[in-house]
Protein backbone atom coordinates (compact mmCIF):
# COMPACT_ATOMS: atom_id res chain seq x y z
CA UNK A 1 0.00 0.00 0.00
CA UNK A 2 0.79 3.75 -1.05
CA UNK A 3 0.88 5.77 2.54
CA UNK A 4 -0.55 9.01 1.42
CA UNK A 5 -1.36 10.61 4.70
CA UNK A 6 -0.09 9.18 7.91
CA UNK A 7 -1.51 10.90 11.19
CA UNK A 8 -1.66 11.04 14.64
CA UNK A 9 -5.42 11.49 16.05
CA UNK A 10 -6.42 10.66 19.12
CA UNK A 11 -10.02 10.31 17.60
CA UNK A 12 -8.92 7.99 15.01
CA UNK A 13 -11.94 8.14 12.46
CA UNK A 14 -13.59 11.90 12.73
CA UNK A 15 -15.26 14.54 11.20
CA UNK A 16 -11.81 16.03 9.84
CA UNK A 17 -11.04 12.92 8.29
CA UNK A 18 -13.93 12.01 6.60
CA UNK A 19 -14.46 15.29 5.18
CA UNK A 20 -11.03 16.78 4.50
CA UNK A 21 -7.94 13.97 5.09
CA UNK A 22 -9.72 11.38 2.71
CA UNK A 23 -10.00 13.65 0.23
CA UNK A 24 -6.69 15.01 0.51
CA UNK A 25 -4.98 11.52 0.79
CA UNK A 26 -7.12 10.33 -2.33
CA UNK A 27 -7.48 7.42 0.11
CA UNK A 28 -9.44 4.42 -0.98
CA UNK A 29 -8.47 3.04 2.23
CA UNK A 30 -8.13 4.13 6.03
CA UNK A 31 -5.79 1.49 8.40
CA UNK A 32 -5.87 2.18 11.69
CA UNK A 33 -3.41 0.50 13.95
CA UNK A 34 -4.55 0.61 17.66
CA UNK A 35 -3.92 -2.06 20.08
CA UNK A 36 -7.54 -0.84 21.84
CA UNK A 37 -9.51 -0.69 18.72
CA UNK A 38 -8.54 -3.83 17.63
CA UNK A 39 -9.78 -5.58 20.57
CA UNK A 40 -13.17 -3.68 21.31
CA UNK A 41 -16.38 -4.20 19.44
CA UNK A 42 -17.73 -0.95 20.08
CA UNK A 43 -15.02 1.06 18.93
CA UNK A 44 -15.00 -1.29 15.74
CA UNK A 45 -18.81 -0.62 15.12
CA UNK A 46 -17.94 3.70 15.33
CA UNK A 47 -15.32 3.23 12.99
CA UNK A 48 -17.28 1.82 10.97
CA UNK A 49 -19.91 3.61 11.05
CA UNK A 50 -17.79 6.75 10.49
CA UNK A 51 -15.80 5.57 7.59
CA UNK A 52 -17.74 6.48 4.26
CA UNK A 53 -19.08 3.99 2.23
CA UNK A 54 -16.42 3.75 -0.80
CA UNK A 55 -13.16 3.82 1.56
CA UNK A 56 -11.49 0.81 2.98
CA UNK A 57 -11.73 -0.24 6.51
CA UNK A 58 -8.50 -1.97 8.05
CA UNK A 59 -8.25 -2.21 11.91
CA UNK A 60 -5.15 -3.98 13.29
CA UNK A 61 -3.53 -4.00 16.38
CA UNK A 62 -0.08 -2.18 15.97
CA UNK A 63 1.85 -5.36 15.48
CA UNK A 64 -0.29 -6.98 12.91
CA UNK A 65 0.18 -3.53 11.40
CA UNK A 66 3.73 -3.27 11.12
CA UNK A 67 3.48 -6.87 9.30
CA UNK A 68 1.11 -5.74 6.67
CA UNK A 69 3.06 -3.03 6.58
CA UNK A 70 6.48 -4.81 5.88
CA UNK A 71 4.95 -7.50 3.35
CA UNK A 72 2.14 -5.61 1.48
CA UNK A 73 3.22 -4.70 -1.83
CA UNK A 74 0.10 -3.27 -3.42
CA UNK A 75 -0.37 0.63 -4.46
CA UNK A 76 -3.59 1.41 -2.53
CA UNK A 77 -3.35 4.80 -1.38
CA UNK A 78 -3.97 4.64 1.92
CA UNK A 79 -4.05 7.33 5.22
CA UNK A 80 -2.91 5.65 8.40
CA UNK A 81 -4.05 6.45 11.47
CA UNK A 82 -2.51 5.77 15.02
CA UNK A 83 -3.61 7.33 18.14
CA UNK A 84 -1.01 8.97 19.93
CA UNK A 85 3.12 9.69 19.46
CA UNK A 86 3.79 6.31 21.35
CA UNK A 87 1.91 4.35 18.61
CA UNK A 88 3.70 6.33 15.74
CA UNK A 89 7.00 5.80 17.23
CA UNK A 90 6.49 1.89 17.34
CA UNK A 91 5.33 1.79 13.52
CA UNK A 92 7.41 4.05 11.90
CA UNK A 93 10.24 2.06 10.95
CA UNK A 94 7.82 0.04 9.34
CA UNK A 95 6.53 2.96 6.58
CA UNK A 96 9.75 2.81 4.24
CA UNK A 97 8.22 5.61 2.46
CA UNK A 98 6.74 7.84 4.56
CA UNK A 99 8.84 11.06 5.00
CA UNK A 100 6.37 13.35 7.33
CA UNK A 101 4.21 12.37 9.97
CA UNK A 102 0.95 14.89 10.25
CA UNK A 103 0.00 15.58 14.11
CA UNK A 104 -3.70 16.58 14.21
CA UNK A 105 -5.55 16.20 17.73
CA UNK A 106 -3.65 15.25 20.96
CA UNK A 107 -5.38 16.63 23.57
CA UNK A 108 -6.13 15.19 26.65
CA UNK A 109 -6.19 18.73 28.64
CA UNK A 110 -5.47 17.61 32.28
CA UNK A 111 -1.56 18.49 33.53
CA UNK A 112 -0.32 18.51 30.31
CA UNK A 113 1.14 21.77 28.09
CA UNK A 114 -0.31 23.05 25.62
CA UNK A 115 1.52 23.64 22.60
CA UNK A 116 -1.15 24.54 19.89
CA UNK A 117 -5.29 24.09 20.16
CA UNK A 118 -5.18 20.53 19.22
CA UNK A 119 -1.87 19.67 20.84
CA UNK A 120 -1.34 19.20 24.16
CA UNK A 121 1.57 17.26 25.39
CA UNK A 122 2.77 15.35 28.39
CA UNK A 123 6.55 14.54 29.03
CA UNK A 124 6.34 10.96 27.63
CA UNK A 125 4.48 12.17 24.34
CA UNK A 126 6.98 15.16 23.58
CA UNK A 127 10.28 12.91 24.56
CA UNK A 128 8.10 10.10 21.80
CA UNK A 129 7.96 13.20 19.66
CA UNK A 130 11.81 14.18 19.79
CA UNK A 131 12.48 10.79 18.79
CA UNK A 132 10.20 10.75 16.15
CA UNK A 133 11.38 13.97 14.93
CA UNK A 134 14.87 12.57 14.30
CA UNK A 135 13.14 10.37 11.46
CA UNK A 136 10.62 12.27 10.11
CA UNK A 137 9.65 15.68 9.60
CA UNK A 138 6.79 16.17 12.14
CA UNK A 139 3.81 18.69 11.23
CA UNK A 140 1.15 19.80 13.03
CA UNK A 141 -2.20 20.54 10.80
CA UNK A 142 -5.98 19.88 12.10
CA UNK A 143 -7.18 19.89 9.04
CA UNK A 144 -5.32 20.02 5.33
CA UNK A 145 -6.12 23.46 4.49
CA UNK A 146 -4.19 24.75 7.82
CA UNK A 147 -0.82 26.19 7.55
CA UNK A 148 1.72 23.55 8.27
CA UNK A 149 3.66 24.21 11.42
CA UNK A 150 6.77 22.18 12.86
CA UNK A 151 6.19 20.86 15.52
CA UNK A 152 9.71 20.14 16.84
CA UNK A 153 10.33 23.90 16.26
CA UNK A 154 6.75 24.59 18.41
CA UNK A 155 8.17 22.25 20.95
CA UNK A 156 11.36 23.78 21.62
CA UNK B 1 -39.93 11.87 29.00
CA UNK B 2 -37.92 12.79 25.53
CA UNK B 3 -35.05 15.33 26.23
CA UNK B 4 -33.80 16.13 22.35
CA UNK B 5 -29.64 17.31 22.74
CA UNK B 6 -28.57 18.64 19.92
CA UNK B 7 -24.47 18.81 19.53
CA UNK B 8 -22.50 20.05 16.70
CA UNK B 9 -18.96 21.21 15.88
CA UNK B 10 -18.98 24.84 15.92
CA UNK B 11 -22.34 26.76 16.56
CA UNK B 12 -24.47 25.36 14.26
CA UNK B 13 -26.57 23.55 17.73
CA UNK B 14 -27.34 26.71 19.50
CA UNK B 15 -27.77 28.62 16.06
CA UNK B 16 -30.67 25.98 14.89
CA UNK B 17 -32.49 25.86 17.97
CA UNK B 18 -32.48 29.96 17.98
CA UNK B 19 -33.94 29.60 14.48
CA UNK B 20 -36.68 26.62 15.70
CA UNK B 21 -37.18 28.92 18.07
CA UNK B 22 -38.62 31.91 16.10
CA UNK B 23 -40.75 29.80 14.03
CA UNK B 24 -42.41 27.51 16.46
CA UNK B 25 -41.72 29.38 19.74
CA UNK B 26 -40.43 28.34 23.28
CA UNK B 27 -40.11 24.36 23.95
CA UNK B 28 -38.99 22.73 27.16
CA UNK B 29 -36.65 19.77 27.43
CA UNK B 30 -34.29 20.53 24.48
CA UNK B 31 -30.77 21.36 25.27
CA UNK B 32 -27.37 22.08 22.98
CA UNK B 33 -24.04 21.33 23.12
CA UNK B 34 -21.14 23.11 20.95
CA UNK B 35 -18.06 20.96 20.41
CA UNK B 36 -15.19 23.86 19.57
CA UNK B 37 -12.08 23.02 18.44
CA UNK B 38 -10.46 24.68 21.43
CA UNK B 39 -11.89 21.29 23.21
CA UNK B 40 -10.60 17.58 23.16
CA UNK B 41 -12.79 14.58 23.25
CA UNK B 42 -12.46 13.88 27.02
CA UNK B 43 -14.18 17.40 27.35
CA UNK B 44 -16.52 16.66 24.78
CA UNK B 45 -17.81 13.42 26.69
CA UNK B 46 -17.62 15.04 30.17
CA UNK B 47 -19.79 18.01 28.83
CA UNK B 48 -22.20 15.10 27.03
CA UNK B 49 -22.09 13.17 30.73
CA UNK B 50 -23.89 16.12 32.51
CA UNK B 51 -26.21 16.57 29.78
CA UNK B 52 -27.10 12.81 29.42
CA UNK B 53 -28.08 11.94 33.10
CA UNK B 54 -30.73 9.12 34.29
CA UNK B 55 -31.62 7.93 30.55
CA UNK B 56 -34.39 4.98 31.51
CA UNK B 57 -37.61 4.06 30.03
CA UNK B 58 -38.94 7.53 31.79
CA UNK B 59 -35.94 9.66 30.36
CA UNK B 60 -35.58 8.57 26.82
CA UNK B 61 -32.79 11.10 24.41
CA UNK B 62 -32.87 11.81 20.93
CA UNK B 63 -29.99 13.52 20.18
CA UNK B 64 -29.49 15.32 16.96
CA UNK B 65 -25.55 15.44 15.45
CA UNK B 66 -24.20 17.36 12.41
CA UNK B 67 -22.62 14.64 10.48
CA UNK B 68 -21.77 10.81 10.56
CA UNK B 69 -18.80 9.85 12.16
CA UNK B 70 -17.84 13.39 13.50
CA UNK B 71 -17.00 13.52 17.27
CA UNK B 72 -20.43 14.76 18.25
CA UNK B 73 -22.32 11.52 16.49
CA UNK B 74 -19.28 8.76 17.68
CA UNK B 75 -19.44 10.60 21.43
CA UNK B 76 -23.18 10.47 20.81
CA UNK B 77 -22.75 6.54 20.08
CA UNK B 78 -21.19 5.90 23.21
CA UNK B 79 -24.71 6.78 25.15
CA UNK B 80 -27.01 5.22 22.42
CA UNK B 81 -24.67 1.47 21.93
CA UNK B 82 -27.06 -1.16 23.34
CA UNK B 83 -29.53 0.78 24.70
CA UNK B 84 -32.81 1.73 23.31
CA UNK B 85 -33.91 5.07 25.29
CA UNK B 86 -31.53 6.86 23.59
CA UNK B 87 -31.35 7.71 19.67
CA UNK B 88 -29.20 9.39 17.24
CA UNK B 89 -29.96 10.77 14.37
CA UNK B 90 -27.26 12.47 12.39
CA UNK B 91 -27.64 15.27 9.30
CA UNK B 92 -29.52 17.36 11.41
CA UNK B 93 -31.39 19.74 9.60
CA UNK B 94 -34.09 22.30 10.94
CA UNK B 95 -37.32 20.38 9.94
CA UNK B 96 -35.98 17.68 11.58
CA UNK B 97 -35.63 19.05 14.31
CA UNK B 98 -38.49 21.14 14.58
CA UNK B 99 -40.35 17.84 13.70
CA UNK B 100 -38.69 16.34 16.63
CA UNK B 101 -39.60 19.29 19.40
CA UNK B 102 -43.36 19.44 18.43
CA UNK B 103 -43.99 15.88 18.52
CA UNK B 104 -42.02 14.84 21.21
CA UNK B 105 -44.96 14.45 23.64
CA UNK B 106 -46.85 11.85 24.05
CA UNK B 107 -44.61 9.47 21.74
CA UNK B 108 -42.26 7.13 22.13
CA UNK B 109 -38.93 7.10 21.86
CA UNK B 110 -39.46 4.63 18.94
CA UNK B 111 -42.64 6.12 17.38
CA UNK B 112 -40.74 9.42 17.49
CA UNK B 113 -37.88 8.58 15.63
CA UNK B 114 -39.75 6.08 13.12
CA UNK B 115 -41.48 9.53 12.07
CA UNK B 116 -38.56 11.31 11.77
CA UNK B 117 -36.79 8.96 9.62
CA UNK B 118 -39.56 8.96 7.16
CA UNK B 119 -39.63 12.70 6.78
CA UNK B 120 -36.11 12.63 5.99
CA UNK B 121 -36.47 12.67 2.10
CA UNK B 122 -38.83 15.63 2.22
CA UNK B 123 -36.63 17.63 4.39
CA UNK B 124 -33.76 18.65 1.71
CA UNK B 125 -34.32 18.72 -1.76
CA UNK B 126 -33.66 21.21 -5.02
CA UNK B 127 -36.64 23.37 -5.52
CA UNK B 128 -38.15 22.32 -9.20
CA UNK B 129 -40.03 25.87 -10.06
Amino acid sequence: MEIKVFRIDDRLIHGQIVTAWIANAEAKQILVADDSAAKDSFQQTLLKMATPKNIELKIMNLADAKQLLESDETDVKTLLLVRGPKQALQIIDSCKDVTSVNVGNINMKKGKKKILDNCWLDETETNDLMELGKKVELEVRAVPNDHKQNLIELIK
Amino acid sequence: MIKILVVSHGEMAKGILNSAQMIIGKFDNVDYLVFNEKMGISELEEEMNKKITNISDEMQYLIFTDILGGSPFNTACRFSFENENVSIIYGMNLPLLMQAIISKEGNSLEELVKNIVESIPESSGLCEI
